[in-house]
């Protein structure tokens, strides 16, 4: 009955993370952009932006991107397009296949199907499982990853569970630490033998092989709360910054009424999960509480799970700690069940309010994202490639104004420049100065100088460009101008 | 020991740091006569009193909790009349003897008559002003209009969907139920500026507001609640509830005055938590406290910009500038830009004929000789630079584009 019920549930799941994917969130953010254009690369010349071939980890803004993201992508925008739907699509169906495997974990954690049942459909419909499927985000192909090897770990299969750790570490960067933490679980759980204890050295070597490669260890290092914080404050202040951060992912406020400020990983008035779901979470504490010895992976999993994102400088970042977003579903599941077996009817009203409070979360994000919160995302970037699209062939130059957001990889992934002619273009030094490229340059527009440039397309904001000469006008989703396009003399 | 040697620190303290007093105590406890020391003496009594009573009730954790707490700190400090409150609610609710229940709600009375300025300038953005049912329909609509305009106005979503899931009864729900939750706010308690300047995450504004617990006082107070008997449940179960009402019923970023009927439950648990610890683990505590209770101590009189606005310090030094020279001018023109600065200087007793309080603009006035003017930077423009003879540093622009601090020129 259980599965046959899963059915209806991963359906629900797959219309909310594929309907619209191209629109919500509104545009591309830069990371996106990046894994779509290294993986039409990968795809079309085996190499990276820079031309390095096959690589273990993608150097794009010098943060080195982990691998499996990438590859995953590139036969799907090699066989169907470089388009913003093929580039989300690894995430959002990792998002479908997490539903199922958070069946089989909470129904497995519990011994209990139903309350793996209630784990699926919660997961199916909560605000952060469908936002984090809905971008090209790693951290959700990480989960997808992590669930399958906490799955095998309640299987007892431990060696099987250390290898898709393993694995995971080329899919985001926070899996390093869970690495870390799964094997040391097992090695407690079941004290290894010779053959494990070779084993696990092998994957040891690896994985610090892996942090070597590609200066894996780069994004740990701009990131780490031991870099911004121990130089300038007292240990006792150190340690309450780390325990204040710790504490953040077990906040009531920012799991079910605030979320998170980041800026691309929120809708206003919306949390991380929905609000009434706090009942079932503090029932779901009672039943671990109550029932310790029965759920110590659960407790161990709660509790280990926000060692990741407390090692960084951001206070509440949910995406580096999607593993333990989920175990809070398990607790909500768990709860949730305890209710449902004793309230009756009054399971209905709590149906009828579940489903009110996802048309309030789908519709904002389907249409309050993209309208109101739209600059967030590097919105207008997709917009501007079509309009100097057609131009191009006309103009020997093209003068692209740089703001905060990077504009190369945008103008990569929308005129889907060819990769075999970008690798020979492309600025190679670390850090990297220049991102100019074939007829683009990206730099400050200063109109009283640039206006005598020949043959020359100008992009930028209403700011730099005279209104009067503008060949082509960007608007943003509320209708005010935003960028314009002007030739120069 | 240790809770009074904190309670002993904190009163040496107060008396070689003293801190300037906030416009609502000044107006409260000023027309009775208090100087800024009296009214900083009372709330160090008060807080000594609570602690003498829990020890002799409830041990000595529970004392050095009160001893070390920063919420209980700070009311005893900044909010003297909600404190008393809190106590006479305490008496009414838990006192056997008839008499003392009556007392307990005569100052109950008083102490909430003679803050009402403070409970009204609280309450303007209270929960029933919220759910007014005209504020309900007029965000339900924008919502709809969000959407409608986001398809470019080509598609408005079915009449009968729309009345399903956006009403004012549903909203109405969503708004307590979030005010609710609200209310335990981990960051709010242990981190509200920290939090804030990280992320701007705690959504309050960084100042104002202080820190309500150390970090580690959170886990202890679920590890003590883990200890709560069923009959202590019930017998609590109604102050708990009314105590969640009055945090939800106020603004959030208000929760240090309206969410003080938990702080003894909260007292409470964190010394059940240590209470249940072992005696290794509690040594820890014990550690911890006089660690945190120094680097709160330091914060709480040294850095006192980090928390408060720099209003009740601008007051206090004006004052005192005025009172040591007085013999330097003939007339003082003192502004008024940023608060009830004359309510200020009469609590201060500095306020004679000499002194006018008004706002200026020097380079449209015609000054005179003998006369003192002392106001914020802006309003010193053109000014010639020797005629400025005090900079009084701040950390806060009190007036957008006013400058910092306040300055003191001489004619």
């Amino acid at each position: 009955m259980g599965s046959k019920l899963l059915i209806p549930i991963i359906v629900i799941a797959a219309f909310l993370r594929l309907f619209w994917l191209a629109k919500s969130p509104p545009s591309l953010n830069w990371d996106e952009a990046a894994l779509g254009y290294n993986a039409y690369s990968i795809w079309l010349t085996g190499r990276d932006e820079y031309g390095t071939r096959l690589p273990l980890s993608f150097r794009s803004f010098d943060d080195y991107k982990p691998l499996l993201y990438v590859y995953l992508t590139a036969p799907i925008v090699g066989i169907f397009g470089l388009t913003e739907f093929n580039t989300r699509l690894v995430s959002a169906l990792c998002g479908i296949l997490s539903v199922g495997l958070i069946y089989l974990v909470a129904g497995k954690l519990s011994k209990n199907k139903n309350i793996g049942l209630v784990a699926a459909i919660l997961l199916a419909i909560e605000p952060w499982a469908i936002y984090y499927s809905r971008g090209a985000w790693e951290a959700n192909l990480s989960l997808t990853i992590f669930l399958i090897a906490v799955w095998l770990f309640i299987e007892k299969k431990y060696g099987w569970a250390v290898i898709v750790a393993f694995i995971n570490t080329f899919a985001y960067h926070s899996a390093k630490v869970y690495l870390l933490l799964t094997m040391g679980g097992s090695a407690i759980i079941s004290p290894p033998k010779w053959k494990t204890i070779i084993g696990y050295g092998v994957i040891s070597g690896l994985f610090v092989l892996s942090l070597w490669q590609g200066s894996g260890l780069a994004r740990f290092g701009s990131t780490s709360i031991f870099k911004t914080s121990l130089e300038s404050q007292s240990p006792y202040l150190f340690i309450s910054g780390v325990g204040q951060r710790y504490l953040a992912y077990f906040n009531p406020t920012n799991l079910f009424v605030r979320g998170t400020n980041e800026p691309n990983q929120r809708i206003d008035g919306f949390g991380t999960f929905y609000a009434f779901e706090i009942i079932f979470w503090l029932i779901g504490w009672a039943v671990i509480i109550k029932k310790r010895s029965e759920y110590k992976l659960l407790w161990g999993w709660l509790i280990l799970a926000p060692i990741p994102a407390i090692l960084t400088w951001s206070w509440f970042n949910p995406v580096r700690v999607l593993p333990l977003l989920a175990a809070h579903t398990v607790l909500i599941a768990l709860g949730a069940y305890e209710t449902w077996k004793k309230l009756g009817w009054v399971n209905i009203l709590v149906f009828g309010w579940a489903t009110v409070n996802l048309c309030w979360y789908f519709l904002a994000l389907l249409y309050y994202l993209p309208y109101k919160n739209y600059g967030d995302w590097q919105w207008g970037f997709r917009e501007t490639a079509a309009a100097i699209s057609p131009l191009l062939a006309k103009y020997d130059h093209v003068v692209w104004e740089t703001g905060q957001a990077q504009p190369y990889i945008f103008t990569l992934f929308y005129l889907k420049y060819p990769p075999q002619k970008y690798q020979l273009e492309a600025d190679r030094t670390s850090p990297r100065k220049n991102f100019n490229f074939g007829k683009f340059e990206f730099r400050p527009i200063y109109w009283p100088t640039d206006k005598t440039a020949k043959n020359t397309i100008f992009v930028g904001s209403v700011y730099s460009l005279p209104e009067e000469l503008a060949l082509k006008r960007i608007y943003d989703p509320q209708g005010y101008e935003m960028a314009r396009i002007v030739v120069g003399d | 020991m240790i809770a009074l040697g904190l309670i002993v620190a904190k009163l040496v303290l107060l008396l070689t740091h003293p801190l300037g007093v906030s416009v609502d105590q000044a107006q409260i406890f000023g027309p009775w006569g208090f100087s800024e020391m009296d009214i900083l003496i009372l709330g160090w009594v008060l807080q000594s009193l609570i602690i003498f009573v829990v020890w002799i009730k409830k041990g000595s954790w529970a004392a050095l909790v009160l001893a070390a707490n920063p919420w209980i700190n700070v009311l005893a400090m900044f909010h003297i009349l909600e404190l008393i409150s809190l106590i006479s609610v305490i008496g009414l609710y838990g006192a056997r003897k008839k008499w003392i229940k009556i007392g307990a709600a005569i100052i109950l009375l008083i102490s909430i008559v003679v803050n009402k300025s403070v409970w009204l300038k609280i309450s303007q953005n209270n929960l029933v002003v919220r759910l007014n049912p005209a504020r309900l329909a007029q965000e339900t609509n924008e919502t709809q209009k969000i959407n409608f305009m986001a398809t470019g106005k080509t598609y408005l979503l079915p009449g009968w969907f729309r009345k399903v899931v956006y009403n004012k009864a549903a909203l109405a729900i969503q708004t307590i139920a979030t005010r609710t939750v609200g209310v335990f706010d981990f960051e709010q308690w242990d981190a509200p500026l920290a939090a804030w300047v990280i992320t701007g995450l705690s959504g309050l504004p960084p100042k104002g507001i202080t820190t309500l617990f150390y970090f580690w006082e959170i886990p202890l107070m679920i590890f003590g609640l883990l200890s709560v008997s069923r009959a202590e449940w019930i017998k609590y179960r109604w102050w708990i509830a009314g105590s969640i009402i009055l945090a939800i019923f106020f603004e959030k970023r208000f929760f240090t005055t309206s969410g003080i009927g938990l702080l003894p439950v909260a007292a409470t648990l964190i010394t059940k938590g240590i209470i249940k610890l072992s005696h290794k683990l509690q040594y820890a505590i014990l550690v911890l406290y006089i660690i945190a209770a120094v680097y709160f101590g330091h914060q709480l009189f040294f850095d006192q910009f980090s928390y408060r606005y720099s209003d009740a310090y601008l007051y206090r030094e004006m004052a005192n500038w005025l009172k040591q020279n007085q013999d330097e001018y003939q007339k003082a023109v003192v502004t008024n830009k940023f608060g009830p600065t004359d309510m200020m200087l009469q609590f201060y007793g500095v306020f004679d004929s000499k002194i006018t309080v008004r706002e200026f603009k020097l380079s449209h006035e015609t000054t005179e000789a003998g006369t003192v003017y002392i106001g914020l930077p802006k309003e010193f423009d053109g000014v010639a630079p020797e005629k400025i003879v005090t900079k009084i540093a701040a950390d806060d622009e009190l007036v957008h584009e006013y400058g910092k601090g306040v300055w003191v020129a001489s004619f």
